[in-house]
């Protein structure tokens, strides 16, 4: 196993969004900062919450958890369809990495960026709410799972997507559609049966709902199940972005 | 002792593509390239040459045979083959928002080294690259990029250095300082190999050549060889005081080509002895001679053309 080459490749990858942070870093915690004062502020007082806790209570969760999965999803979309269009991507070919090496700095610099939004979103709505952090050992656990699942995602879909623009409707037709109606904004609870069952089919609910298990210590489905779901589809993500870097699916003639 | 490079049948087709028909780019290729080598690979565009160095850099899968480098298949373990060559491409490739410098120090960590700052500043000093380093790649003019990534391919100090087309672009002067670095890293035990379009460089610089035509090795030789082998023709030229009325009957033979004051006569090999005494019995009024030995240029003609 080449560890620094992995490092070097994970430095230069973070390098990478950190380098523009106000765009990669910080429109997005605005963005969650907007929802807050918008949906909080204004349905807010009218709208369900779970439990004993607060509609604005069951929403920073949810915020989070669209903050560490979106950020971690689009972080290796941008940098490989960049990288195809410059051909920098031959040099990365070269570099004497295995394709489960690359894919471990790809991925882990997406969770970087995913996970440094993710907290500075906690951090904010815990500044305007209090929030029990019932379970933070199983934040931390879920919160890296999320973004691996998602930088994960990112780099299949990098990898397999001609240009942004075609990556960007899978954005706008699937993983938003399911992120939203995933309980970021809303317990599936408060949902008429019929729905509520069809949000079980959705696997970014259980993720979503990891998360506010973790902070408010309640959520709509047990946790075992989430953190199940989590972890397989981690597994199965990370594998398949591993198996494309190594076998140059895409990516090599 | 393992060969640098060893080529075994190596075939490459690109499928078919939008109504296109499959493209073979290799049709076979069998040689080996030897430790210490300074060698030439040669070819018209669309010969496969890129693809064969490509397929070497893990940029591009060959569709059947076998290559090793210094002994590791590139199939059986990739990423240890990739370690020892330093890759220049042909097209520019390059971070375009990190800094020179930066680009240079990963690639010592991509092959698990620490940066070596003083090898790293000869190596940019040497390529009059040492007050670029902390601009963009993007920003450098196109000679600068080439050897920017003459730079990156050798700063891991490969035991094989594989360029294809590095002077392209590069300034008359700059290429003589290239040439010179490049022989130098042969001198120390550097395995290099030069495909090139300006074929004066390869004959200065390389031992061996091989050239390449439609996916197919057409010679494989040391280059004194290949152009005793396919040129056997010399020409004696000479320039006269003054230009000539008739030619004399003497000459005929040697199909004489009058232009001014330059006679060119075209001779074999082993008639050097002929010739000299045919312009003796001639009696010209001459200035000054040479004899025109065939170059690798016109090897190349005569096998691709």
């Amino acid at each position: 196993m080449n560890w620094l080459g992995v490092y070097t490749l994970y430095r230069k990858e973070v390098k990478r969004f950190t380098q523009i942070w106000t765009q990669t870093l910080i429109a997005p915690v605005i963005s969650s900062v907007l929802y807050l004062a918008v949906f909080g502020t204004v349905i807010g007082a009218r709208a369900a919450g779970i439990g004993d806790f607060s509609y604005l209570q069951l929403l920073i969760p949810g915020l989070v958890a669209m903050g560490l999965l979106m950020n971690a999803y689009q972080a290796p979309i941008g940098s490989l369809i960049i990288a195809k269009y410059t051909n920098e991507i031959v040099p990365l070919l070269m570099i004497p990495l295995t394709g489960f090496e690359i894919a471990l700095s790809y991925i882990g610099a997406a969770m970087t960026r995913g996970l440094i939004v993710g907290a500075i979103t906690l951090a904010v709505g815990a500044a305007f709410v209090p929030l029990p952090f019932a379970h933070p050992l199983l934040l931390i656990l879920f919160s890296f799972l999320l973004t691996g699942i998602f930088s994960s995602l990112g780099v299949i879909i990098g990898i397999t997507m001609p240009d942004f623009d075609r990556a960007s409707m899978l954005q706008t037709f699937v993983i938003t559609p399911l992120l939203y109606l995933g309980g970021v904004f809303y317990s599936v609870q408060s949902l008429p049966s019929v729905f509520s069952m069809a949000s079980r089919l959705n696997p970014l609910f259980y993720l979503v709902d990891g998360i506010r298990m973790s902070i408010l210590g309640v959520g709509d489905t047990p946790l075992a199940l989430s953190l199940g779901v989590v972890v397989v589809c981690f597994a199965l993500c990370f594998g398949v972005a591993s198996w494309m870097f190594q076998t140059g699916y895409k990516l090599k003639s | 002792m393992n060969a640098a490079i060893k080529l075994e049948d190596v075939k490459k087709t690109y499928p078919a593509f939008r109504g296109r028909p499959p493209v073979e780019a290799l049709k076979g290729i069998t040689f080996e390239i030897q430790q210490g080598e300074f060698f030439g690979l040669l070819g018209p565009n669309g010969a496969g040459k890129s693809t064969l160095i490509n397929m070497l850099a893990g940029v591009t899968r060959k569709t059947s045979g076998k290559a090793s480098i210094l002994g590791v298949d590139i199939d059986a373990d990739p990423s240890g083959s990739k370690k020892l060559i330093g890759v220049v491409p042909q097209e520019l490739s390059f971070d375009a928002w990190l800094k020179v410098g930066d680009t240079i120090d990963y690639q010592f960590g991509y092959y698990g080294q620490p940066v070596d700052v003083a090898w790293r500043n000869e190596v940019m000093e040497r390529l009059s690259l040492a007050d670029k380093m902390n601009d963009k790649p993007r920003a450098l003019s196109g000679g600068m990029k080439r050897r920017y990534m003459i730079a990156r391919a050798m700063i891991h100090k490969p035991k094989i250095l594989i360029l294809d087309e590095p002077t392209a672009g590069v300034d008359v002067e700059l290429r003589h300082e290239m040439y010179a670095l490049l022989r130098e890293l042969n001198e120390k035990g550097t395995t290099i190999v030069l495909t090139s379009h300006y074929l004066e460089e390869v004959e200065l610089l390389c031992q061996r050549v091989a050239i390449v035509h439609k996916g197919s090795l057409v010679a494989l030789d040391n280059k004194h060889a290949l152009k005793d082998r396919f040129k056997s023709t010399r020409i004696f030229s000479i320039a006269l005081t003054e230009p000539l009325k008739v030619c004399p009957a003497v000459l005929e033979r040697f199909k004489p080509e009058c232009v001014d004051s330059e006679l060119k006569l075209t001779f074999e090999e082993n008639e050097y002895q002929a010739v000299l005494k045919a312009v003796s019995e001639a009696n010209l009024s001459v200035a000054n001679f040479r004899v025109i030995e065939p170059t690798l240029e016109d090897v190349f003609l005569s096998l691709t053309v």
